[in-house]
């Protein structure tokens, strides 16, 4: 019954000749999860090009201090886990926070590092996902939900998702640099935080092509074409990567994230789309999709 | 967040050191799911690591509500 009043639906879209390349995306996603016959996908679809994947609702890549998080396990297989040895700075796991999950939560002077691996090493695209939520509205400037340091400085960028880029005022956006020796450059999205609101932020550093991107929600709030100049990063392995940000980079007080995910080389059209229902679904934030993505109806299966 | 705040790193080491004896570090974490010991995993060594700020004192958090706001002017910049 359901599946005939979705092809309903599909004849309707194409004689009305509206919007019919975004709605068929929507009912064929449907279809396939009502059909019940499909695997969901995950970020592990990505394949290579996933190189880090914190996931808080998965609770047995998560080591306890108390309540506070020693160690947040890497799930892309490279082993990239990020962790914290210092009581004062390990993060807090909030449990039931977000559609029932558990998420990560910093008190403003928190962060969990990895300082062994070769993250965005003389890649020519970097790509930070995140689902997060900001506990205010403007400042600090530059804070990072998620970092990779340059080769010769760990409280240096090589590339960050930010809370709040400077300049920028209460805009989230990326920042970094390409090769350790150049100089730092932040470009802020057109998406202004909401306090204590979730959202799914993807941010992108086209280095092969200079330009910057960023996604919040499912749909792209900056084509910047002047970051950086174009070429691969530099072939040098990252101080450290952290969650949080490093030294006077630090996310403030309150800043939470549910999940962080990692992508080197080029992420398609397709693979960003999914990555974003697959997150939407899982967090309950599908409403956070425009009407026009072709997973508001139904998560990505494969 | 509240931080303590020495005028020697030789002071804040020693005040910090005691905080870490006091509390029992080194410490084992558990898994979140299992509730088990991960020995295997990230220790927990130690309190805090000790910070000299802009104007040459040391300071680190308080394990407690005693202590000083951060001043702002205590960071360095560098993006």
């Amino acid at each position: 019954m359901r599946k005939a009043l979705l092809v309903f639906l599909l004849m309707v879209c194409v004689d009305a000749q509206a919007s019919k390349s975004a709605f068929f995306q929507q009912l064929m996603a449907a279809e396939l999860q009502l059909g019940g016959g499909s695997a969901p996908w995950t970020p592990a679809d990505l394949g290579t090009n996933l190189v880090v994947w914190l996931d808080a609702s998965d609770a047995s890549t998560i080591t306890l201090n108390g309540s506070n998080v020693t160690q947040w396990d890497d799930k892309s297989g490279n082993g990239w886990d990020m962790s914290q040895s210092t009581s004062s700075a390990q993060p807090l796991l909030v449990t039931d926070a977000l559609n029932g999950k558990p998420v990560i939560q910093t008190d403003g002077g928190d962060r969990l590092d990895n300082t062994t691996s070769s993250l965005f090493r003389n890649v020519g695209t970097a790509t930070w996902v995140a689902v997060a939520k900001h506990p205010v509205a403007t400042g600090p400037g530059n804070a990072a939900l998620l970092m990779c340091s340059r080769g010769d400085a760990n409280n240096s960028t090589r590339f960050m998702l930010t809370a709040n880029p400077s300049p920028g005022g209460a805009f989230m956006g990326v920042a970094g640099r390409r090769l350790d020796i150049d100089g730092f450059q932040a470009i802020a999205s057109s998406t202004a935080r909401i306090v204590d609101t979730w959202f799914i932020e993807i941010g992108q550093a086209d280095y092969t092509n200079a330009q910057a991107n960023h996604w919040t929600n499912g749909a792209q709030d900056l084509t910047a074409s002047t970051f950086q100049t174009a070429g691969n990063t530099s072939d040098t392995d990252p101080e450290s990567v952290n969650v949080f940000g490093s030294t006077n980079l630090l996310a403030p007080a309150g800043t939470e994230i549910a999940e962080g995910i990692a992508i080197e080389g080029p992420l398609s059209t397709e693979d960003r789309q999914k990555l974003e229902g697959y997150l939407a679904w899982k967090w309950g934030l599908e409403s956070n999709l425009p009407v026009d993505h072709p997973y508001k109806l139904a998560p990505p299966t494969v | 967040m509240k931080y303590l705040v020495f005028n020697t790193e030789q002071e804040a080491i020693d005040a910090e050191a005691q905080i870490c004896m006091d509390k029992g570090y080194p410490k084992v974490g558990v898994n979140a799911k299992t509730g088990l010991a991960e020995p295997d995993k990230q220790l927990t060594t130690r309190w805090a690591i000790p910070k000299q700020i802009a104007d040459g004192r040391w300071v680190f958090e308080s394990p407690s509500e005693e202590g000083t706001e951060a001043d702002p002017t205590w960071w360095g910049e560098d993006a």
